[in-house]
């Protein structure tokens, strides 16, 4: 099935701002996060699927947009 | 002369000067901020609000003045955070921080000088605020915000300033003023991307504990100076009862990259 994946701010580094990509059946969103390997650069904040807030264990599906921002604590 | 006649003869351009608020507290026995109370009653701004005027009407001035800000943090959020607040004339603030100045402070926090370094950064606040405006009522508190030890406080703040450097607990004060109503302003940066919401829960935003990308990028002080900004703009727009946010504004200075979700 074909997901858009959206990263946002330093997550873009040495990946990518927007891209298409296949994936199978049952996709979850933390296989997705995974597969970027973002979590090794910094923590994950808000997910969004089709602009509306999700858990990582959420299932995508045909042409769902999924938007992955890092967490962002400091003051 | 009645003191309303003393303002108006001795008002200038319609502006009330510091002098003439301070010749009128001495000669009526008030407090400064109490003359000015009754200047703002009567239609006279204090000449230092003069170019506020345009934005603020003097209703609102005075609004701003009897209003009272909580400010739970006075590193880089809540030292700009209560620099704007003071200068734009809200009348009484709080500040927490159980921590002194240090040196990695330097790059951004507006109470970090080489004088202050190991001095409270609460206190040197509340010192730098006394400059600036003579009729705030400003109180520091020389330690870490605390539900247990200073719940009781948020009920007597019109709004609570959430200038922490720790998701966990950002989450658990905006959990705890969300289900009891309280306005909560909440902002958290990291190298050149900002947030900032209004009366909102953090749960989503801090999905898991610990820190966030900030340890990885660090706090720029411009990030941080237009975070703090954002923040003091929702504040007094839930002051003088205006349309604020009402969703999280996610913005990277980087691309100048706007998102609200």
């Amino acid at each position: 099935m074909r997901i858009v994946v959206k990263l946002f701010a330093h997550y873009r580094e040495g990946r990518f701002k927007v891209q298409e990509g296949d994936f199978p059946l049952g996709t979850k969103a933390a296989d997705i996060i995974a597969s970027l390997e973002l979590e090794k650069t910094s923590p994950l904040g808000v997910l969004m699927v089709n602009g509306k807030h999700v858990s990582p264990d959420y299932s995508l599906r045909e042409a769902d947009e999924i938007a992955l921002f890092p967490k962002i604590g400091g003051g | 002369m009645e003191l309303l006649d003393f303002l108006h003869v001795n008002s200038y351009e319609g502006f009330l000067p510091l002098a003439i608020t301070l010749q009128a507290a001495k000669e009526y026995g008030m407090r400064f901020r109490d003359v000015e109370i009754v200047a703002l009653n009567e239609g006279i701004m204090p000449l230092r609000y003069k170019r506020n005027v345009q934005s603020l009407c003097v209703q609102e001035q005075l609004t701003l003045l009897q209003s009272n800000v909580l400010i739970v943090g006075c590193g880089g959020l809540g030292g700009f955070v209560a620099e704007l607040l003071t200068r734009i004339g809200v009348g009484c603030i709080r500040l927490f921080d159980g921590d002194v100045f240090e040196e990695h402070n330097l790059n951004r926090q507006i109470g970090a000088t080489v004088q202050t370094l190991g001095k409270n950064k609460a206190q040197v606040l509340a010192e730098r605020l006394m400059q600036i405006n003579p009729s705030l009522h400003v109180s520091a508190y020389p330690e870490f915000f605390s539900l247990e030890r200073h719940g009781d406080l948020l009920d007597t703040v019109d709004i609570t300033v959430d200038a922490l450097d720790d998701p966990e607990f950002k989450t658990v004060l905006a959990r705890y003023t969300y289900e009891r109503h309280m306005p909560f302003v909440h902002a958290a940066i990291a190298g050149m991307t900002l947030e900032c919401s209004t009366n909102r829960c953090l749960e989503e935003l801090y999905p898991s504990g610990g820190k966030g990308a900030e340890t990885l990028l660090g706090n720029l002080s411009f990030t941080v100076a237009c975070a703090a900004a954002l923040q003091s703009a929702e504040v007094v727009k839930l002051l003088l009862h205006r349309p604020h946010l009402d969703q999280t504004l996610f913005m990277d200075l980087k691309e100048y990259e706007t998102v609200f979700f």
